[in-house]
């Protein structure tokens, strides 16, 4: 008993600081929106605080503009996870093996994302988008190809952002395969070299299931971030035209901020925050059900 | 170790109780200088982050020595600020003295009672409205209410710029008339556009100018991005027309013949605008212009004199000023444009609200200093101003373009809705733009949508 206590007691000093200041940036912030999101709250009208239970989440599914922001947001988080996924894969097995300027290369190719997202967004914006004098409608013209007003017209926005976005996150999937890519063992690869299987043979039964556990860590990392951008896009579209491109986030921006809903805004980034864990944990559970499964048959 | 426990509790003793002890002993008041009666107060301004704000700055040191008042000047883009003030404001802190008031929120600052009217300051303490353009007045009241809720600091409107020297050439006004029946129309103040002669220039100045098969010069161009600039688009179109979003009850009537005509002639003019206008930000249209690529477009003032100022713009010297287009069957003598602007508000948290109004009138209501401000970047709001010979010597190409300004202001310049629910009424009205330009909905039914929503919107902010 006497020695339980003398683990305990440590444990909990050292954990305590941290579980201390998650509560306090985490935690608390998270349960007091859940609270908000059950009043009728005008932020700047102090007499308007009424409690009205679920109503602002049963208004949410009536509102048009929420089901389409909702809609974009995943639409928007599908595209931009797995598009800096099959990339950041590509470029990792691009610079996998050793060569002379490596890493000068994986220096280059890390600089979007040690950019201002709002500096990347304005370069594109300005230099790349822009419909008659911008760079991607020049070298379209080359071809002959009229370039359509990307950021200006649906669906080029939604695509424009998918763009920028993949653009932007690739380089920190790419080190992070990159990383566990330099720490498969070599014997495994050039065994089944041996036994006559092909490049893409090993990538496909060898490399990718060995990396199964990093895939997944990025794709929920991803997941977790990329519901919530906001910077990029404020830049590039203001969440227009006809709010085409106003993800969740922006959604939350508007309805909080410029006309004050503070319950209402809460709601909706409350229903955001619950699907988005609900797709992670289903990630979790299918992704794992494997070693689950040999972890309770031993 | 017990020495070191009493060095601890000696220190937090001291710690506090120094506190209490400052408190207890009160404040020493200095004495205040005869005609310094606000010595030693300090006011903050949240004001936006442009030329006119950084043009202030030279002068705070010189109005400290004069009164004794500290004034800090803070600086932020339009959306940052109107934020953190309305955080502040829900907070209740005081922080800011003064604040940048625009139209776009004045309605929301009012009716939660954020901000001081500022009549009995300006009976008070020496302000001289006769000594003002009216439209800086006008853009701080809210409704048809008789307070004035901000000092007059920017006040501002749309004109149109256009290429004199394309207008005036002798083979395009030959092309202009086989191709119309008409000779191209040189706008004046008395004679402005019609939509009609608008419409048939901006369609004859779109053209392929290198013979490239791409159009490289457009007709008209204007900004149309998100809730302000959709909205800032479409609404003096429907002014213009003869329209409006609702009527003195808070009825909507934007479902309205005129509206849709309105709606129809912007979608018809979108065609001679560049692709992509619908997200270009205000601004995006100004370096085009200056580099030729459009033939006329519509800017604020400061766009509009540096449109010939030969250190800025390309085509200085070749820009006409005119007033904006008119609608013949609107029933109105001019066309309508949006008045902008704004104007400094005092807060209603203020701790010193009488050092904040000294200040407004010792920076903008003394002649002189308001004019070397203008002269610095700044904006002019005395009537004087304009008038100045060191204004003309400053700005010779400009002779064309205070006429202009001065009779936009007076005659065109039209306030926004400032109810509290602003913005959702923009928010509608630029999805409904951008619907019809887009090609999702036709004219009719956006604004018959629009019509129910934003009587929805409004019937809710009325019940509260």
């Amino acid at each position: 008993m006497i020695k339980h206590k003398r683990t305990t007691i440590p444990i909990l000093l050292f954990i305590g600081p941290a579980v201390l200041v998650l509560t306090i940036v985490a935690l608390f912030p998270i349960m007091y929106a859940l609270f908000c999101s059950f009043w009728n709250w005008h932020l700047h009208r102090s007499t308007l605080r009424e409690f009205i239970a679920f109503t602002n989440y049963i208004n949410l599914f009536r509102d048009v503009r929420f089901l389409k922001s909702l809609g974009l947001t995943f639409l928007f988080t599908f595209l931009t996870v797995g598009g800096t996924i099959v990339f950041g894969f590509l470029l990792a097995l691009l610079v996998w093996k050793p060569f002379r300027g490596k890493n000068l290369a994986l220096a280059l190719m890390t600089i979007p994302m040690i950019m201002t997202p709002v500096v990347s967004a304005l370069i594109w914006k300005v230099f790349l988008f822009e419909a008659n004098v911008g760079l991607i409608n020049w070298l379209l013209s080359l071809f002959g190809i009229r370039g359509p007003a990307w950021i200006a017209t649906s669906p080029w926005a939604f695509v424009s952002i998918v763009i920028v976005n993949i653009w932007f996150m690739t380089p920190f999937v790419l080190l992070i395969i990159e990383a566990a890519l330099s720490g498969l063992p070599k014997e495994t690869l050039e065994a089944a070299a041996i036994d006559g299987a092909g490049y893409w043979k090993r990538i496909h039964y060898i490399v990718l299931p060995m990396l199964k556990g990093t895939i997944l860590f990025i794709l929920i990392f991803r997941i977790t971030i990329d519901y919530r951008t906001f910077d990029i896009i404020y830049t590039l579209t203001g969440g227009g035209p006809a709010f085409d491109t106003q993800l969740l986030s922006l959604w939350v921006y508007n309805v909080a901020l410029r006309t004050f809903q503070i319950g209402y805004a809460n709601a909706g980034a409350t229903v955001m925050m619950v699907a988005v864990g609900l797709i992670c944990f289903a990630i979790l559970v299918v992704a794992t059900r494997e070693r689950r499964e040999r972890w309770l048959s031993k | 170790m017990k020495i070191l426990k009493k060095i601890l509790m000696t220190l937090m003793l001291v710690l506090f109780l120094t506190p209490v002890i400052l408190w207890a002993g009160g404040k020493k008041e200095a004495p205040k200088a005869p005609g310094r009666p606000y010595e030693g107060a300090r006011i903050t301004i949240g004001d936006l982050a442009r030329g006119i704000s950084d043009a202030l700055k030279p002068y705070l040191d010189k109005f400290k020595e004069e009164t004794g008042i500290t004034v800090t000047l803070e600086q932020h883009a339009f959306d940052s600020l109107r934020d953190k003030m309305m955080i502040e404001f829900a907070a209740k802190s005081g922080y800011f003295d003064i604040i940048y008031l625009s139209p776009g929120y004045l309605g929301e600052l009012v009716e939660n009672d954020y901000i001081l009217p500022l009549n009995d300051y300006m009976k008070r303490l020496g302000f001289r409205s006769e000594d003002f353009l009216p439209a800086a007045i006008e853009i701080s009241r809210y409704g048809t209410g008789e307070e004035i809720w901000g000092f007059p600091y920017l006040a501002d409107t749309s004109i149109l710029m256009y290429r004199k020297d394309l207008f005036q050439d002798p083979a395009e006004r030959a092309a202009f008339r086989s191709q119309f029946g008409y000779d191209i129309p040189i706008p004046t103040i008395e004679k402005p556009l019609t939509t009609k002669e608008f419409l048939d220039l901006a369609k004859f100045f779109t053209r392929d100018t290198n013979g490239d098969g791409k159009v490289d010069m457009f007709g008209f161009g204007y900004p149309q991005i998100g809730v302000a600039y959709g909205n800032l688009y479409i609404m003096p179109w429907i002014w213009t027309f003869g329209g409006d979003y609702f009527d003195k009850n808070y009825k909507v009537i934007v479902n309205s013949p005129q509206a849709l005509a309105a709606m129809k002639y912007a979608l018809e003019l979108q065609k001679y605008q560049p692709d992509g206008v619908l997200a270009w930000e205000y601004g995006n249209h100004i370096p085009r212009f200056y580099e030729g690529h459009l033939v006329m477009t519509a800017g604020w003032f400061n766009d509009a004199l540096a449109a010939n100022n030969p250190a800025k713009s390309k085509v200085a010297g070749k820009v006409g000023y005119a007033t904006v287009p008119r609608h013949p069957d609107s029933g109105l003598k001019t066309g309508k444009a949006v008045l902008g602007g704004g104007s400094l508000a005092i807060t209603k948290h203020s701790k010193n609200p009488e050092a904040a109004f000294t200040y407004l009138n010792w920076m903008f209501g003394n002649e002189s200093r308001a004019l070397e401000w203008y002269l610095n970047g700044g904006s002019a709001t005395l009537k004087r101003i304009y008038e100045s010979p060191k204004v003309h010597e400053k700005f010779p190409w400009a002779k064309e373009f205070f006429p202009v300004a001065n009779y936009s202001l007076e005659h065109i310049a039209k306030q926004r809705p400032t109810v509290g629910v602003s913005h959702s009424l923009f928010e509608v009205m630029a999805g409904a733009w951008h619907n019809v330009a887009l090609g999702r909905e036709t004219p009719e039914a956006a604004l018959a949508r629009a019509q129910r929503e934003m009587q929805a919107i409004l019937d809710k902010w009325r019940r509260k």
